[in-house]
């Protein structure tokens, strides 16, 4: 429903950017989870995407991309955990960290996710065994609480 | 001709497919153990239902608690590979340990395995974890 009236949104607000970024910025501080997938990915490529299928560029920026990447991440979206596993494990927006990368990789992968599953194998390629599996117990913890001790 | 008989073979093979899996589910839900670990396999292959990770995990988690020794190798299998649950090398580690205790010999060779994954304190924490589910006859098990 949500996705459904984002669309909606998308489809039918004209093609000037700064509206559909505020409608986006207006869902995503509401809650809605898509929308602030849409957003951290916006931070993080430095594209905003128009309903005409062309793109608008924006200033990249780390800290605002993991930022929104959490909100969604901490709602269950798979491909948002996908992402801030990257940004953990390159140190975007935040200080490199592998346990938390290979935890929100090994989350979205839980879910099915092939790009997370990916993800988790090659950052514990960068890890030695006791961090790996302390990372595995950290993702469960996350996972256990409904996303309420994943820090 | 030919078409409509493939059409109502098809039909017919639907219907019994999707009752087996109503059956199993009705079993499954009254506490049939056997019934919760073939709802599990069901759910893993997409046989009957849509295939869902997730599902599976949990039906072969109730088997696996009740003693199912297949559900448990399976259940481990999910936690060494994070498939529809987090991977957890200590989980896999004691739901096999488990399941070799009661002669599984896919288990013992699983262990063997995620052993080398493990460092001393990550299996001696997953012994305890094992035993603690165990002794507590499966309701001590998180």
């Amino acid at each position: 429903m949500r996705i459904l009236t984002l669309l909606i949104v998308i489809l039918f607000t004209p093609p000037v950017w700064a509206q559909n970024l505020g409608e986006i910025l207006l869902l995503a501080e509401k809650g809605d989870v898509e929308a602030q997938y849409q957003l951290g990915r916006m931070h993080h490529t430095g594209r905003f995407m128009l309903s005409d299928g062309t793109s608008q560029r924006v200033a990249r920026n780390g800290v605002e991309a993991a930022r929104w990447y959490h909100e969604a991440a901490v709602q269950g979206h798979d491909d948002a955990q996908f992402w801030l596993g990257v940004m953990y494990e390159y140190g975007n927006g935040g200080p490199r960290n592998y346990k938390r990368a290979h935890m929100w990789m090994n989350i979205g992968a839980s879910q099915g996710n092939e790009r997370a599953r990916e993800g988790r194998t090659s950052v514990a390629e960068k890890m030695n065994l006791a961090d790996i599996n302390a990372a595995q117990q950290m993702a469960e913890r996350c996972v256990v609480s409904n996303y309420k001790a994943c820090d | 001709m030919r078409i409509l008989t493939a059409v109502v073979i098809s039909l017919l093979a639907t219907s019994v497919w999707s009752q087996d899996f109503e059956e199993t589910l009705r079993l499954a839900q009254d506490g049939d153990a056997s019934a919760q670990y073939s709802l599990g396999v069901m759910y893993h292959d997409g046989d009957g239902v849509t295939e869902n990770a997730s599902a599976a995990v949990k039906w072969y988690r109730k088997a696996a608690e009740q003693g199912d020794t297949r559900a448990q190798f399976w259940l481990g299998l999910m936690y060494d590979d994070g498939e529809g649950i987090t991977q957890n090398y200590r989980r896999a580690h004691m739901w096999w340990n488990i399941a070799r205790l009661q002669g599984d010999q896919r288990a013992q060779q699983g262990i063997r395995r995620v052993e080398d994954l493990m460092t001393p304190d990550d299996v001696s924490a997953a012994q305890k974890m094992a035993t603690r589910c165990f002794e507590s006859n499966y309701t001590d098990c998180d």
